[in-house]
């Protein structure tokens, strides 16, 4: 490098966060399913079909769907606690 | 999570912002939308096969291969400061590989600079304004000095870049989904009160083009954060279809002198002598011309017209917009006998879509999306295109001429992304009075509805 200059670097400390997975199941037999509809066009059908799947193939109990407002916010705080009754949770991202 | 393949980079980079970088993610074929619900069916078969493979000790090689998992990586330390080239065009193009500014030529910010900016702002240099998403990495004042610096701002602009970041990191701008969308949304930064005319903050003609350094650089070093600290790269975490001009820089000052109301700030309730930043989610201009009519009535018929573009995200699903009114129709208005809030109350009662102008299935899609407006009659033939009156800003500015400005919004409804306020604190800062006022624009009322007062708080702990 030629002549240099000194600046300060502009991108800012990130504060790690690191959260573990949760461990692997061994089936699904029984397991309750949340579908966080995002609300775009087809994502409510991709993502009961794959639920409705689950259930077919894989025994899972059966499915919830929960519904966002819109897809640019999480979601419902309402939701909450009902989501956590559930052993996995199927969302998505796309147009 | 299920991503369509144009979107597996969002995933990945979602998911290592929220520290689940493993996260296994289905990549399914592009795209989701505009198929018919036989396709859309498949691809949740597929779904299904990716996550039996993710989430069961044995899945299947098919499953397995539709998968996609980042990895944990250590930040690597944290360098403050780094040696670049001097040269300007070697400097903007090293900067540029690693990651930081625009495309447009920088200025390098020097420790030297740097300081002269943070100096300026009276704040210490390292007090954090918040974490910026979606990468949530500290903009300190020395940070935001930093990125000011390379905008090409001057240091007396601090407090007004300072007032903006405070602004859009705060949890009801929504600066994740604004980052990430494939709309082409950005902030727009207005400045009202007597800073403006100090720092040169242009409210007059052609106040959002060129010739106006202050108006350039201030909207640019908010661009610049959010780049540089928060990460949003077009095509990797900024999803944009196409982006927008205004994704560069969009900052101009309430023209008070053309102005036949009281400024902006004061309606709000703020002294006439404080200064301060409204940044509202918006998606680029549209103009609205109207030099024939005579009367306020007439204006608001063609002002109310522009405001529905019918293939528009905020005409379907409501939403804050900004509407910047030009002297000259704000007199015709003013004429009329209307206020800021009359103006805005007939206009809001005014907007609509017609829904006949669109097919079956993107009305059914609206339906679901504002079912409040068809629980009583599902056949309506319009929608209104705001909720409620306040959600349509209104500034003045602009210089001689019959045109106005539409800022259409976000959409997505009340909490998508709601306006924000904040205070310009240099006279405080600089007096060695550290208390701020912030205020919650939209605070909601206890039914639900948006309150049409303004309440302020002190933050005594700024």
């Amino acid at each position: 490098m030629a002549e240099t200059v000194r600046i300060m670097v502009p991108e800012g400390r990130v504060v790690p966060a690191r959260h573990t997975l949760a461990p692997r199941l061994g089936s699904f037999q029984g397991k309750r399913i949340a579908v966080l509809d995002n609300t775009k066009p087809n994502a409510d059908v991709i993502l009961t079909t794959a639920a409705k799947a689950l259930v077919r193939d894989h025994g899972a109990a059966g499915y919830q769907v929960f519904d966002k407002p819109n897809p640019a916010v999480p979601f419902l705080e309402r939701d909450r606690e009902a989501l956590a009754t559930c052993d996995l949770l199927l969302t998505g991202t796309g147009d | 999570m299920v991503c369509s393949t144009p979107f597996r980079n969002l995933g990945l980079a979602a998911s290592a912002s929220l520290g689940l970088p493993e996260l296994p993610i289905a990549i399914l074929p592009h795209p989701f939308g505009s198929i018919e619900p036989d396709e859309a069916r498949k691809l949740g078969e597929l779904a299904a096969r990716a996550a039996a493979a993710a989430l069961l000790e044995e899945g299947s090689a098919e499953g397995e291969a539709l998968l996609a998992r980042g990895q944990w990586q250590e930040p690597p330390a944290y360098e403050a400061y780094l040696d670049v080239p001097a040269d300007p065009a070697e400097l903007t193009d090293f900067l540029f590989a690693r990651g930081w500014g625009d495309g447009l030529p920088v200025i390098a910010p020097t420790p030297e600079r740097v300081a002269a900016f943070v100096a300026a702002s009276g704040w210490p240099a390292d007090e954090v304004v918040g974490q910026v998403s979606p990468r949530n990495a500290q903009a300190t004042v020395a940070i935001v000095a930093a990125n000011a610096v390379m905008a090409g701002c001057r240091p007396e602009h601090m407090p007004v870049v300072l007032a903006g970041i405070e602004a859009i990191v705060r949890p009801s701008y929504n600066l994740y989904g604004i980052q990430a969308t494939t709309g082409s949304v950005h902030p727009l930064m207005v400045v009202s009160g007597p800073l403006a005319d100090r720092l040169g903050i242009h409210g007059g003609a052609g106040c959002l083009g060129p010739g106006f350094p202050a108006n350039a650089t201030i909207g640019r070093a908010i661009r610049m954060v959010m780049l540089n600290v928060g990460g949003a790269h077009p095509e990797e975490f900024d999803k944009a279809t196409q982006g927008q001009p205004g994704k560069f820089t969009m900052c101009f000052a309430e023209n008070q002198a053309g102005n036949p109301w009281p400024a902006y700030h004061v309606e709000m309730g703020f002294p006439a002598d404080e200064t301060v930043v409204l940044i509202a989610s918006v998606m680029g201009t549209t103009d609205v011309h109207d030099y024939s009519s005579t009367n306020a009535d007439e204006l608001l018929r063609t002002m109310a017209a522009s405001l529905s573009p019918p293939a528009s995200n905020h005409a379907h699903t409501a939403g804050n917009s900004l509407l910047m009114i030009c002297p000259e129709h704000a007199q015709t208005l003013a004429a009329g006998g209307l206020s800021r809030s009359d103006v805005q109350r007939e206009l809001v009662a005014r907007a609509r879509v017609l829904l006949d102008t669109l097919g079956p299935v993107a009305r059914e899609f609206i339906v679901r999306r504002r079912p409040s407006y068809f629980e009583e009659d599902r056949d309506r033939d319009w929608i209104p295109t705001f909720d409620d009156p306040e959600d349509l800003l209104i500034v003045v500015g602009g210089g001689a001429g019959k045109h106005s400005v539409f800022f259409p919004g976000f959409g997505g409804g009340k909490g998508t992304t709601e306006p924000q306020i904040a205070v310009v604190r240099a006279a405080a800062a600089a007096s060695g009075d550290t208390s701020a006022r912030s205020i919650d624009m939209l605070q909601r009322a206890p039914n639900g509805r948006q309150a049409m007062t303004v309440s302020m708080e002190t933050d005594k702990g700024r």
